[in-house]
């Protein structure tokens, strides 16, 4: 890739961290921003490729704790190959770190940060639609940093079943039944709402609340989802209850409708 | 046999009745077709008129197999006419005759008539006053202004002209 | 629920029926049959106040002749009528939209819809695109502009079809800058009233989950099963005059709509039969029923409508400002609470069956448009959502 060249031209201690799927992850130095993560690869064709672009402009232009900087985003719709340069954010991955979220209200905190965070980009309309243990970070004081913002736009629904299909019936997958069918019309800032459930349920209960094996069923997580199978939580928390029946509903009209509704139900103030 | 056509059942029928009706010149019977009537067009009317007025008026309506629209057709043409029949193809009508009671209660008469010429009454109505002057006004108003005496008009009857006595309508049955 | 006249070739009726009786809440206006330059002199600022105006851009290649006098109609604008061609376009004909209907202030901001005779696959995709981005976008930048009202057609797929309908509804709620939708209901049942208590109970669904989002929900072309959709809590349905106003149908816009249509019988609309009795029924229920009258409504017009002498046909006005009246005031003496509304109109629903059995009793024969046959549906659906919703 072009634009791939010339940037890792410029660093210098270039490191290959993953490769998967469509995409490949470097950490480098780079001469102006200093510590970076480098994501790249290809798309298949997409629809609505000026809105995604304008979302791209959208968020260079974030500046939040909640989000590592985003210092390139460059899409190259004549070789449909994209590359993202953002900040290299001291902290470690979610699903490295739940011994930090076995209780309720440790888990309840982060939901609320997370909103906060994701509310920045729900206000400028852009849904993330890829939030999993792997994309947040938690720094050393606990704050979240949600990463990979973006991506998920590149995914279309073939790839997504494809990673489905090579990984088995119980492998995590962090998807709403919209996604999963492949609903444009219906992504909305609702299927963060859903991930964020799915998220928060897995840190309780400490494995996928989708599982079939957990839930007791014959079927494949995917089919889990779509037909809104989980195992419920089993706390005394009426919060954290009402949130995840609230989140997880299968419909996405039956969930909170606005980000707002979720914030007051979860005793936040959202500030943009 | 079955009649294969709406048409087809009314032309037989009404040479039938033509073929009675030759008989009763004298008594001022008249018939038509396709009358303009409130809420309806009656497939054909027979009525008795002196002079410029209309003394008694029959409605019918053929159907093949639809009995249900065709009684909700007849009991309208109760608005104008002191009779209203329903004539079906024999064929196609043992739903009817299983339900004749509500031909009773709506006091429409039911024939069948089938292509061997055999008619059957099953239901002789009680001979009434039209429910709605203005509509029977409007109606007799309605054939005076045609002004048609003869069936000569009608494409596929020609008999002499005349008049006929209206209980003998009853004898149709002897004709089966 | 409020009221909400639809206007058509004869709207002065539903203007006097406003004005002189206090029938219905507001109007729904249809520059098909009004000029746009006559707006502001037919109906004072007092009326725009309480009304909206339907852009009816439903047919976008096609302007009857009143549709040319807006010049934000897509006939008027467009060269051809290719998606890329509306998209390009769309911003432009969206704020001239808006700023015609802020200009005579009323009451809400419509989203205009085209109609789709077969949904193609990607009909919200269009539909985002050509209409709701550009619209919400220029309404943003326009100051003081009434809220916004979306027009959805629904397609009877998309009741029937639960990933259809959960697309649809989702896609309405996925956006806050909504205060609501302004609904048509687009079927093809050839009955005069909908027989179908899966098809009413999915209306009735489909309002109460855009309500339970929060929407304002605006039905339009109701006819009798307007008080039915009472139970799901529609902010309002509407009355119309004739038929074609009652239903929707796609017609009505695609030829020109006149004074002087084939005759079909003129019908009176009763409370107490839920159901539009024709004309001619009337003579033998005078003749066979006793108290007859006891089956129709009191109105400034239920005298002249009753009256055997009148000579009665469908283009009389008193026929429509008598429903107007009628089911306005059905509409008033609604409960407020949804649980105590819904065994109300069950209780009526019952009673109107007693009456109905009181006509067959009498060996008055009604014709399956004039009967009761519709309310065993209205039951059936009442059940069928009650246990939707628990």
């Amino acid at each position: 890739m072009k634009a791939l060249d010339e940037i890792t031209s410029k660093c210098s201690d270039v490191q290959a961290l993953a490769k998967g799927g469509q995409k490949s992850v470097l950490s480098a130095i780079h001469p102006q921003h200093g510590k970076v993560v480098i994501k790249f690869g290809e798309y298949r064709s997409i629809n609505s490729i000026e809105r995604i672009k304008r979302e791209v402009e959208l968020l260079k232009e974030l500046n939040s704790m909640y989000y590592p900087k985003h210092f390139e985003f460059i899409i190259d719709d004549d070789n449909r190959e994209f590359l993202i340069i953002e900040e290299c954010i001291d902290g470690k991955e979610l699903s490295e770190s739940t011994s930090a979220f076995t209780e309720v209200t440790a888990i309840l905190s982060l939901i609320q940060d997370l909103v906060k965070g994701l509310n920045i980009i729900w206000a400028k309309n852009v849904i993330h639609r890829d939030i999993k243990p792997a994309n947040i970070l938690i720094k050393s004081d606990g704050l979240p940093v949600i990463i990979d913002l973006g991506i998920a736009r590149f995914l279309d629904k073939a790839s997504l079943t494809h990673s489905i299909a090579a990984r088995g019936p119980a492998t995590p997958i962090y998807a709403a039944p919209e996604q999963l069918r492949n609903r444009k019309p219906m992504i909305g800032v609702r299927t963060d709402f859903f991930l964020l459930g799915i998220l928060a349920l897995e840190l309780y209960h400490g494995f996928h609340p989708f599982d079939p094996q957990k839930v007791g069923n014959h079927a494949n997580i995917v089919d889990n989802i779509l037909n809104g199978i989980y195992l419920p939580p089993n706390s005394s928390n009426n919060t954290f209850n009402d949130f995840i029946e609230g989140v997880l509903k299968v419909q996405p009209y039956q969930r909170f409708r606005l980000p707002q509704e979720l914030a007051d139900h979860l005793g936040i103030k959202l500030i943009l | 046999m079955a009649f294969k056509t709406e048409y087809q059942l009314t032309e037989s029928f009404l040479l039938k009745v033509n073929q009675l009706l030759d008989s009763y010149i004298e008594y001022g019977l008249h018939t038509q077709s396709e009358v303009r009537a409130p809420g309806g067009i009656p497939d054909y009317v027979i009525y008795r008129s002196i002079g410029n007025s209309i003394h008694y008026l029959i409605a019918i309506e053929f159907k093949l197999k639809n009995w249900h629209r065709a009684l909700e057709q007849a009991f309208r043409y109760r608005n104008f006419a002191n009779e209203a029949y329903v004539i079906l193809d024999k064929e196609t009508s043992n739903s009817a005759k299983e339900n004749i009671v509500l031909f009773k209660k709506a006091n429409v008469g039911l024939i069948t008539y089938d292509t061997s010429d055999s008619i059957e009454v099953l239901n002789f109505p009680i001979p009434s006053t039209p429910f709605s002057d203005e509509f029977s006004r409007e109606v007799a108003s309605e054939i005076i202004s045609t002004n048609i005496r003869t069936t000569d008009d009608l494409p596929f009857i020609r008999t002499a002209r005349g008049g006929y006595k209206l209980s003998r309508l009853r004898q149709l049955e002897l004709l089966a | 629920m409020k009221i909400y006249h639809q206007h058509g070739h004869n709207f002065v009726w539903n203007l006097d029926s406003y004005t002189e009786d206090g029938s219905g809440n507001g109007h729904i206006l249809s520059p098909v049959n009004i000029e746009s330059d006559k707006i502001p002199l037919r109906l004072s600022e007092d009326i725009r106040k309480v009304s909206f105006f339907d852009p009816q851009f439903y047919l976008p290649h096609d302007a009857a002749k009143k549709l040319q006098t807006y010049t934000f109609f897509p006939k008027n604008v467009l060269n051809n009528f290719s998606t890329s061609d509306f998209i390009e376009q769309a911003y432009d004909i969206a704020q001239s939209c808006l700023v015609f209907q802020k200009e005579l202030n009323f009451q809400y901001s419509i989203i205009p819809t085209r109609y789709f005779s077969e949904l193609p696959e990607n009909a919200l995709e269009q539909l985002t695109s050509i209409f709701l981005d550009p619209f919400i976008s220029e309404h943003s930048r326009i100051t003081d502009a009434p809220p916004l009202l979306l027009t959805v057609i629904v397609k009877s797929i998309q009741l029937e079809d639960e990933l259809l309908r959960s697309e649809l509804i989702t896609w309405i709620t996925n956006y806050p800058e909504l205060r609501g939708v302004y609904l048509i209901f687009d079927n093809d049942f050839y009955s005069k009233q909908i027989k179908d208590p899966e098809y009413l109970s999915n209306q009735l669904l489909f309002i109460h989950y855009l309500r339970q989002n929060g929407l304002e929900v605006h039905v339009g072309y109701t006819n009798t099963e307007g008080y039915l959709l009472s139970i799901a809590d529609p902010t309002s349905v509407t009355v119309g005059a004739y038929e074609n106003l009652r239903s929707f149908g796609i017609q009505r816009l695609e030829t020109r709509e006149s004074g002087t249509q084939q005759g079909p019988t003129p019908r009176i609309y009763s409370s107490k039969l839920f159901q539009w009795i024709p004309n001619t029924s009337l003579p033998p229920m005078r003749r066979l029923i006793p108290d007859w009258q006891g089956l129709f409504d009191e109105s400034p017009y239920s005298e002249y409508l009753l009256n055997p002498s009148s000579s009665l046909n469908f283009n009389r006005k008193e026929i429509y400002k008598h429903y107007f009246f009628i089911f306005s005031r059905q509409a008033k003496e609604l409960p407020a609470d949804l649980q105590t509304r819904t065994s109300f109109v069950v209780e009526k629903i019952k009673t109107v069956l007693e009456n109905f059995e009181r006509i067959s009793n009498h060996n008055v024969f009604l014709d399956s448009n004039s009967d009761g046959s519709h309310l065993t549906s209205w039951m059936n659906a009442i059940s069928i959502y009650n246990s939707e919703i628990v």
